[in-house]
Parts: structure tokens; C-alpha cells; sequence
């Protein structure tokens, strides 16, 4: 299809070897993780792949795939977005694979060089980085990158690559009729986490683009692979050019006018309009937009996420950091000195030249001084330490923290490989799970149980927090301030929810959380995220758009949007249930692989793990609120109503069984059954799995 | 061939009429190639529309080069792009971004420099200096003599054949009442004006901000 250039670039760091696969084998996966599933597990050793519990994800065996989505390089929104997926360290209590994925311009430019994702397999016998341009792909020497920053390793390499600088043509080899480009390479790097094999290490892209979650910043460590460098100077297809010229006119009728300030969005996923402006969900305090600074997008995205400002601190330059990494350590901040200072701006810019995933700290750092507060944690106790958790909110504490962490220094040696596993050493992690002060599930991400359910329940049967906010702002984020009625968010969701169209999906009342509409929601969600998302790729920040003042009858883009956009760029002619439908293949494939490693229904709770009995259901890890409105269906109609009730393990059990029979999976074991995999087109998995006893 | 007024001025004072525009554009080509000829002075029509940009408002999404490259070859590429944006991840605002579209010079070295013709003032089309692709020999000398950096030429690889911004009166894909880059930029940080632009060497300045400049988005609401 339109939209793919080509071929998959196949590298063996062992070897030193470079092979191109073509794309027209993974074409039926469309993109993003829908290929990289497909291409990890041709490329994995299944002995490897089955005996998960006996490894770390730091061998040579573990494959790490790069694949943007079939839209990305193209006008197509959130046209930046690439996937990575393949084993993850950061997974406890043993790796299991993931996924995570990360924007900026990457995806695009490894398009343009010609290629439609990446393998990586095998480990470099010394630190290497990968030079590629065009279709001319080299292994460079990395001794002297090796103990850099991300940003620093980004400015090295731009170097290399072009000494003359940016901002003039420069071609990707030495012929003069050959391609050229004004742009800078675009770079995937570690940092010394990485290098240090740590399990909550990010890869990091230009100044804080990461794929954060999974610790596959310690596996390009474990494989000496301190960075990959592209510049690509081709083209990606489109089918209708025009088309998709206008399909972004029509788009921009929904979106934000930076010109009037007028807000048009209702419910987006996150609530980000469409159409740029600064966003005030970055650092804050001086470094606002007030203070002199511009919006910041990736590349294509018409939403700006981030702010690029004036004058930032001496080599710490802003820009690309939003969200948790820019907030997490702003409540410290503002406890130490009354307001916003430097301090938080440092610590998240220390973070992404580290490379370090954000939630571990979002997370932990509140956890730690739980531990402090109880008196475990601190110098000459149970927990010994030099850093004085008490005392936080400096932004000299916050370096040294994270250096202690980036090094594996004090207890940064025990922190580098993910807060679970730091509670079970310290053993402390069934109080904290128990007291609610460590929300973690399979030690990558929050738990949501408290206020996104369905997006916890995705979480739970994958084997991460899948960060996935479709229904946020419609659903879980949206009273009391919201301007539509309980019953237009459930009718909404109805809508895209195919092939049910069931309003039930959005009760969230006591019985709801458990019932069919339930799992009809989070069967929709996975599939949603599984194609569209992350294989399409559309960016979780503001799709889908489900509410909006301009639209008809207040309907937002979604899901015209998303098929005007493939189609337009593929030439296809695929209906959203078409795209449902391949998202349940993937999410099939994906359960597949977990199965292999042995994942079983019992291990699918919610925290803390078994055994254990209930907790409240609007408890506050930090920063869950209290006494949030969702949808209720109740007495014959739908209303926005406070919740406060503990979900129920032995309801929950039953939940699990309802689920697992709606998808086509074995009710003892939680694993897909042989029909639901050759119904999926994947014989070959079931008859894999048969053999290793893992086939449900 | 394009056409071009003949007057009695004499060269010299045709010169020191032009001191207003900005060294480059004067003294950037050649003089006395194609557009100055021994013995007469020659007016060469002015472009009749030129592409700003507001480089505040720019947020480096790309998608103006994307939409160029659509409209003109009907692919996405960034190297076929005839308006260029850098950016620089690295500095602070306002120094992070910068724009490089042609400036549709009033006299256009590019134009100066084309052996054969194919890079020219298209007189049918508001003045426009395009380049005739069936004419062109891939030879670059225009690419060679624009002034400014980079080059507001660009070089396809693929087709073997230079190619410049045309304010899409030449684009296949694309015929809407503006240029596609006017049309598709989110942050409407570009206009079509049918003026010069005050122009200095590092580039014509424009605000295209209105009194809402500025204002947030997005709130958020933390899950």
C-alpha cells in the first residue's frame, strides 16, 4: 500500500551485517506495532522467547524492533510517531515483551532514508552507532560517545555527520547528483542509563522524545548500541495528494484558531485541542510562554504539545518535555521554595539527558519519601542512603538523585532497575503495594484502577500501563466541569464503539465495572490502540476527537478523521471496523507472544499481587483524585455520579472469565485458543505455542 | 524567453534605484549575465506575490514543506520541499527556527544564471521566477547562485533537475487560491502578500500575530 517505501532494514550487530526485508512480507500488519509484532517474532529465538523467567532482556537473544506507522513522514497528524517493541527489562517480575513509542521526527526521516521500520538483533562485540543515510547504512565506532549524554551524544553525532553544520544542503553521500537536505540527522540515543543496563532507561530522540517505557534504552546498552543516526533524503507515496491536502482544511475546521484563541474541543482524549498554541502543561513558573517562547510541535502534528522557551538555564535547552518529566518534581519545588523555580526545570531536563523513564520518578519519588517518612530510608537505616529524602526540592538533591540513578551509585544501583524490584530487594513491596503507596503494575507504569478502569483492565491483560487516554476526557476526566450530559458521552462512545455500538460500555456503576459493556469497552480499546494508534499512527495526546463545539450535533472528527487520513495517504479503501478488526489480529498476536513467555490468568490482578483482598477504589496514589464523576446508568437513565467502592477481587475473577470468553481465549488460562488465532490468520503462533503447552 | 521593458535609463541609475532592496538581492548574481546586457539597463518586472513568515509563530511541525512537496510531486519528502525550515533542538527561542523561503528577489540571480532559459520570469504568471523542468539541463548554476543559505533551489535527485518555489501556479496537485504551504500551516504563521516585504539581509519580517497570540490551549486535567 501507498504510505510504505519499501523495505525493512535488518541489522545483525553480532555480524556486523546489513539486509533489507521487504515490506510487502509484513504488509497485511500495516505499520508500527502491528509490523514490529509480526517481525519480532520471526526474528526471535523461541527457546529464548519461552523461557522468560530464566532472563533478563539484556541478552544478545533479545530483538528490538523500530517501526514507524504506515502514516508517518506523510501530512497525516501526529505524522512523527514510531514504535519500538521487543522484550523489556523493566518488566517484573520477569521481561516480558512490550511496547512503547515516541515522536518528534525520527519515524519520518527513517521513511525518507527508504526504510518502513528497523530489526536489531545481536550484540556489537564494542560500543557502536549506526550511521544511515539513505540506503547507505554504517557502523561507526562509539568509544568516544560512550559515557555521554542523550543530547550531548545528538550534538557529537550531528558533528560527524555534517561538520559544516545545519542550515545549508548537504548531501547523504559525497555525489553531487545524488540526495541532499538542510536537516540535521534525526537520533535515537541512550544516555549512561542505558549504558549502565538500566532497566527503567529511555531512548531518547532530539530534546525529549522518548520511547520511556520497557528499559530499551538498556537493551541498546546490552547490546553496545549506543545510538542510531538517519538521514533520509527519499519520499513516502501518497495516494491522493490532494486529498490529503484537503483532508487537513477539513481537519483544521475542528481545531483550535490560534488566531482568535477560540477553543473548539469538547472531549478529545486528552482534552488538547487540534491546532497549535503553546501549551501550559510544561515547566511553568518562569518558563512560560509569558516569559518570551514559541509552541513547539512534532512533525506533521497540527497539535502542539510543547513550548520552546527564551533563555533557559546554561546547557540545559527546553523545548520537547511536557507531561510527567516537566511536572514531576514540581510539587518539591514549590514545598521548598514557595513557588516554581529552576530547581523542576533542571530535574526534567536531567532526566531526558539521562535518560530516564519519568514514571518510575513520578511515581517513586513520593514512595521514597513515604519510606523515609516511616523511617526506612535515609542515612545509617534499613535502607542505607547519603541522599536526605526529607529535604528534597533543590535542584542540587535532584541531580545528585538522578546521577545516583543514571550511574548506579548508592541506592541508584538498586533504583535503575525499576521501583518493584527495588521494593522486593528492601523488602518492603507487599506493604506498599498493600497501602497503596506503590501503584505499579508489572512494574511499567500507573495502575488507573482509580480512575480510568478500562484503561487499568487494558493494562492488566497486556504487560504494561498502556497509557491509553481514548476515552479520558469523555469518560473518566470529564465531570463536573464538562458541558455534555452523561448520556451524549455514552451514546459517543457507542458510536466509535463497533462492533457493539453498546452505550453500556461507558457504565461505570458498581455492577458496571464488571459486566459485559465493560468488556466490550476494553475488547474496543485494545483493538483501537493495537491499529489505529499504534499502527496508523495516531498520537494518544488528542485522538480520537469525540466531542466538538463545531461539529454536527457537537460530534467530533473521530472516526472520519482517522479513515480519511489512511486512505487518502494508503490508497485503501478501509472502514474503522476494517481497522478494528486488524487491531484484534495484532492484540491476538501480541497476547500470543506473552503467552509463550508464560503468562497466565493468574497472574492478572490489579496490585497488590495476589494474595490479597480488596482496596477502595478512589484511593490516592499521587495523583489520582478523589471523588471523581463517571458515567452511571442508574434508574433508567445516565448520569454523572461520585464513585467511592473497592473493586472485588472474586468479581473481578469473574470479570476476567466474561473477557477472556468475549476474545476468544482459554477461560482457565487466559491464552488465546488455536481458533482464535488461525481466525487471525496466525496458524504458525498456535501451532508454537501447542508444542511449548502454552495454547490456550 | 521573458520579456522585458527596455528603457533609456542608463545602468548607472538603475542601480542607485535599487539601493532600498538589500545588498544581496542586488549584488548576489552575476552581473551582466543574462538580465544586464553592455549597453542598456533593463526594468525587470517585479514578483507579483511573495510568501512571509511570521518566524515567532512557526512551531516546526513541517508541515509547509510537506504540503509543498505534495502539491508539487505528489509525494511527501523534505528534500523536494521549496520552502526549507531548520530548527535547532538545542537553542533557545527565538533563535531556534528559521524559515528559508524564496524571496521571489526583485533581481533574481537564479534567473541570471540559467544557460537555457528554463529558470525564468514567467510574465503570464504574475512574475514568478520558476524553472521550466523540460528546459532544465541539471546543470546548477542556479542553485549555485542564489545568495542566501540555503540555497532557495533545490536539487531533485530522483528526476535529475532543479526546482524552486513557483507560489504553486506550477503545482499538479495543488490549485487552491493560495499556496499550499499558506493553506496548510496550523499555526497560520504564513501569507501571500502581493507587496515587497520590507526586506533586510537576514530575511523580511512580518507579524502575523493577533491581540490572542499567546494563549494556552490546554489545560490539564491529570488523570
Amino acid at each position: 500500500m501507498k504510505g510504505h517505501v519499501g523495505g525493512i532494514l535488518r541489522i545483525d550487530l553480532t555480524g556486523r551485517s546489513v539486509t533489507t526485508i521487504p515490506t510487502s512480507k509484513y504488509e497485511q500488519w500495516v505499520g508500527g506495532i502491528g509490523i514490529g509484532t509480526a517481525l519480532f517474532w520471526d526474528e526471535i529465538d523461541k527457546d529464548y522467547l519461552a523461557k522468560s523467567k530464566d532472563t533478563t532482556g539484556f541478552e544478545p537473544e533479545n530483538v528490538v524492533c523500530i517501526v514507524p506507522g504506515v502514516l508517518t513522514g506523510t501530512l497525516a497528524p501526529s505524522g512523527g510517531r514510531c514504535e519500538v517493541c521487543g522484550i523489556a527489562p523493566e518488566s517484573y517480575p520477569r521481561p516480558l515483551f512490550t511496547r512503547s513509542n515516541f515522536g518528534g521526527r525520527f519515524g519520518a526521516m527513517l521513511k525518507f532514508a527508504g526504510f518502513d521500520g528497523m530489526v536489531v538483533t545481536g550484540k556489537a562485540d564494542q560500543p557502536v552507532w549506526l550511521d544511515i543515510r539513505d540506503k547507505d547504512v554504517q557502523f561507526r565506532d562509539a568509544k568516544d560517545l560512550w559515557g555521554l549524554n542523550t543530547f550531548e551524544t545528538q550534538e557529537e553525532i550531528w558533528k560527524q555527520v555534517n561538520e559544516e553544520g545545519y542550515g545549508d544542503w548537504y548531501g547523504a553521500s559525497t555525489r553531487r547528483d545524488d540526495g541532499r537536505t538542510t536537516q540535521r540527522p534525526a537520533v535515537l540515543t541512550i544516555g549512561q542509563t542505558g549504558e549502565k543496563l538500566g532497566r527503567i532507561a529511555c531512548l531518547v530522540h532530539d530534546a525529549g522524545n522518548a520511547a520511556g517505557q520497557g528499559g530499551f534504552g538498556g537493551v541498546f546498552g546490552s547490546k553496545n548500541l549506543k545510538a542510531i543516526s538517519v538521514i533520509g533524503t527519499g519520499a513516502v507515496d501518497v495516494a491522493d495528494p490532494r486529498g490529503l491536502i484537503e483532508a487537513r482544511q477539513w481537519l483544521a475546521k475542528y481545531g483550535f484558531d490560534t488566531d482568535t484563541a477560540r477553543k473548539k474541543s469538547m472531549a478529545t482524549s486528552t482534552g488538547r485541542e487540534f491546532g497549535n498554541a503553546p501549551s501550559d502543561f510544561d515547566f511553568g513558573g518562569e518558563y512560560t510562554l509569558e516569559q518570551g517562547g514559541r509552541a513547539l510541535s512534532c512533525f506533521a502534528c497540527p497539535s502542539c504539545s510543547r513550548t520552546g522557551y527564551k533563555s533557559t538555564p546554561a546547557g540545559l535547552p527546553g523545548g520537547e518535555s511536557q507531561c510527567v518529566e516537566a511536572v514531576f518534581y514540581m510539587g518539591d519545588d514549590i514545598a521548598l521554595h514557595g513557588r516554581t523555580t529552576v530547581a523542576h526545570y533542571i530535574a526534567g531536563q536531567s532526566l531526558q539527558m539521562y535518560g530516564i523513564n519519568a514514571y518510575e520518578l513520578m511515581t517513586g519519588l513520593p514512595w521514597l519519601q513515604t519510606l523515609a517518612k516511616k523511617g526506612l530510608l535515609g542515612k545509617g537505616k534499613k535502607i542505607d542512603t547519603d541522599l536526605d529524602f526529607t529535604k528534597t526540592g533543590s535542584a542540587e538533591w535532584v541531580e545528585k538523585f538522578l546521577r545516583q540513578i543514571a550511574y548506579r551509585e548508592g541506592i541508584g544501583d538498586t533504583l535503575a532497575d525499576g521501583l518493584v524490584r527495588a521494593a522486593a530487594k528492601w523488602g518492603v513491596l507487599e506493604e506498599s503495594l498493600a497501602d497503596g503507596t506503590l501503584p505499579m503494575i508489572y512494574n511499567i507504569g500507573e495502575v488507573h484502577w482509580g480512575d480510568e478502569v478500562a484503561w487499568a483492565y487494558q493494562s492488566v491483560f497486556h504487560s504494561r500501563d498502556l497509557n491509553a487516554h481514548d476515552i479520558s476526557k469523555l469518560i473518566d476526566w470529564a465531570a463536573p466541569s464538562t458541558t455534555f450530559s452523561a448520556e451524549k458521552a455514552a451514546t459517543t462512545l457507542a458510536r466509535m464503539g463497533a462492533p457493539w455500538h453498546d452505550p453500556m460500555m461507558a457504565d461505570r456503576s458498581e455492577a458496571g465495572i464488571y459486566s459485559e459493556g465493560m468488556a466490550r469497552c476494553v475488547a474496543w480499546g485494545t483493538r483501537h490502540v493495537a491499529f489505529w494508534k499504534n499502527s496508523a499512527q495516531f498520537c494518544d495526546q488528542c485522538f480520537p476527537s469525540w466531542l466538538n463545539t463545531d461539529g454536527a450535533d457537537q460530534i467530533g472528527a473521530s472516526p472520519e478523521l482517522e479513515v480519511k487520513f489512511f486512505n487518502a495517504v494508503t490508497g485503501e479503501d478501509l472502514k474503522y471496523e476494517d481497522g478494528l478488526e486488524i487491531g484484534r489480529k495484532i492484540w491476538n498476536f501480541e497476547r500470543a507472544i506473552l503467552a509463550m513467555q508464560g503468562k497466565h490468568r493468574d497472574e492478572e490482578y490489579f496490585p497488590p499481587f495476589p494474595p490479597y483482598t480488596s482496596y477502595v477504589h478512589t484511593e490516592t496514589p499521587p495523583f489520582i483524585q478523589k471523588g471523581r464523576f463517571f458515567t452511571v446508568y442508574e434508574g433508567g437513565k445516565w448520569i454523572w455520579k461520585q464513585l467511592n467502592f473497592a473493586i472485588n477481587k472474586a468479581k473481578m475473577d469473574e470479570f476476567k472469565s466474561l473477557y477472556y470468553a468475549l476474545e476468544g481465549w482459554d477461560g482457565k488460562s487466559g491464552r488465546p485458543t488455536r481458533k482464535t488465532l488461525e481466525d487471525a490468520g496466525l496458524k504458525g503462533v498456535a501451532d508454537e505455542l501447542e508444542a511449548r503447552g502454552r495454547l490456550g | 524567453m521573458a520579456e522585458f521593458v527596455k528603457t533609456d535609463y542608463s545602468r548607472r541609475a538603475f542601480l542607485t534605484g535599487l539601493g532600498g532592496i538589500g545588498l544581496g538581492a542586488v549584488f548576489g548574481g552575476v552581473l551582466g549575465g543574462n538580465l544586464l546586457k553592455p549597453d542598456r539597463a533593463i526594468a525587470i518586472p517585479a514578483s507579483e506575490g511573495y510568501i512571509v513568515v511570521d518566524t515567532d509563530k512557526c512551531a516546526a511541525c513541517n508541515s509547509c514543506m510537506m504540503a509543498c512537496s505534495l502539491a508539487h510531486e505528489g509525494n511527501v519528502s523534505l528534500s523536494n520541499a521549496r520552502i526549507q525550515v531548520v530548527r535547532d533542538v538545542f537553542a533557545d527561542f527565538p533563535n531556534d527556527i528559521v524559515q528559508q523561503q524564496c524571496r521571489q528577489c526583485a533581481y533574481p540571480a537564479c534567473v541570471d544564471a540559467c544557460p537555457t532559459g528554463a529558470n525564468h520570469i514567467d510574465t503570464a504568471a504574475g512574475n514568478v521566477r520558476r524553472i521550466d523542468q523540460a528546459k532544465c539541463i541539471g546543470c546548477q548554476r542556479c542553485i549555485a547562485a542564489c545568495p542566501f543559505t540555503p540555497s532557495r533551489v533545490q536539487w531533485n535527485a530522483k528526476e535529475k533537475h532543479a526546482q524552486k518555489c513557483d507560489l504553486c501556479k506550477g503545482a499538479a496537485h495543488w490549485d487552491g487560491p493560495e499556496p499550499a504551504c499558506v493553506t496548510i500551516c496550523p499555526m497560520k504563521a504564513i501569507k501571500y502578500v502581493r507587496e515587497v516585504p520590507t526586506q533586510s539581509d537576514s530575511g523580511y519580517h512580518v507579524n502575523l500575530k493577533t491581540d490572542k497570540w499567546g494563549q494556552a490551549n490546554w489545560t490539564p486535567s491529570l488523570g
